[in-house]
């Protein structure tokens, strides 16, 4: 019996203590997944840096959001939830000022993580240069590249209207101004095409050799009109041996 | 002679400079790659490897984040 309260007792005694063996394994292991969170959340952080320069805020502003975040010692993985928050806001209400002083205040006053992306989400819907924070999915920067690709297209500069649509490809907005360069890209080759048909209706045969030999002047109806007696206007083929 | 001097050298501390930069971006590059090629458990030990802690890992995302060219360079590098 006395073996038996020993025995007791004694495991009792050493119960706590295994339990206390354990207990600074459980923050060892804490403290293991919270490196490895640490590590593999870093990886993110230039790119969603990057994310945010696309998105349309320069880069002072996107290395001073850094500059606070790092200074208040953010995780990077921290600074990246932060930073595609900002990119998300950047896209909807387009780029506000002074970013990195808004970023630091929020900071100052303690805010972190979704608290912190729905500020930054609030000021960007009351101050960003998009669409007057009305919640239009297209910023000021879009609209400016827009524009800009329906310039180059009206020059005749294809290519650059078609970066520029790539770039943008966010939203409906930005399919706006980019349709509108392919319009007038599509109206102008459109009007080369449309007047060698009308022309060739008035001109009929003269406008058969001069098309062949100057396809891009086809539209040149003044050549085309001075033969517009003849028959047969739409047959090229037939226009051209006579000419022969 | 001497005129050349301060130009060829300042021609080579910005080569260096940039080299210096780009090797950042280089090692970022292929601890990330082996980073996520890797267990999630493993990342500690693929960083000690490297002769880094959690800290100067974080630092030198930082550190890319911060430069356009790099960052962009790390994301292109990854995305292959």
């Amino acid at each position: 019996m006395r073996t038996v309260l020993l025995a007791s007792i004694l495991s009792l005694a050493l119960l706590p203590r295994a339990a206390d063996a354990e207990a600074p394994a459980r923050p060892e292991a804490a403290d293991k997944n919270a490196a490895r969170d640490r590590i593999l959340g870093a990886l993110e952080l230039p790119r969603k840096a990057q994310a945010l320069r696309k998105a349309g805020l320069d880069d002072a502003a996107v290395k001073a959001g850094l500059k606070a975040a790092r200074d208040k010692k953010l995780h990077a993985r921290e600074a990246a939830d932060l930073l595609d928050a900002a990119a998300q806001a950047v896209k909807d209400h387009g780029p506000v000022d002074n970013f990195g002083a808004f970023v630091q205040s929020q900071l100052d006053s303690g805010k972190r993580g979704k608290d912190l992306a729905e500020a930054i989400r609030a000021e960007h819907l009351a101050r960003g240069k998009g669409h007057d924070g009305k919640g239009k999915p297209d910023t000021k920067g879009h609209d400016d590249k827009g524009h800009d690709a329906a310039d180059h297209d009206s020059k005749g500069n294809d290519s650059k209207g078609n970066d520029a649509k790539a770039n943008d490809n966010k939203g409906a907005d930005a399919a706006g101004p980019d349709a509108k360069g392919h319009d007038t890209k599509a109206n102008d080759s459109k009007g080369v095409d449309a007047a060698g048909p009308d022309a060739k209706g008035k001109s009929a045969d003269a406008a058969g050799p001069d098309a062949k030999a100057k396809p891009a002047d086809a539209a040149t109806p003044d050549t085309k009109g001075k033969s517009a007696d003849k028959p047969g206007p739409d047959d090229k083929g037939k226009s051209a041996k006579p000419d022969k | 002679m001497n005129r050349c001097a301060p130009i060829l050298l300042s021609f080579a501390l910005a080569c260096g400079g940039t080299t210096a930069a780009g090797g950042k971006a280089d090692q970022a590059v292929t601890i990330a790659k082996q980073l996520r090629a890797a267990k999630p458990d493993d990342a500690e030990k693929i960083l000690a490897e490297h002769g880094m802690t959690a800290d100067q890992w974080e630092a030198l995302m930082f550190e890319i984040a911060e430069d356009p060219a790099l960052a962009a360079k790390y994301e292109a590098e990854l995305a292959k």
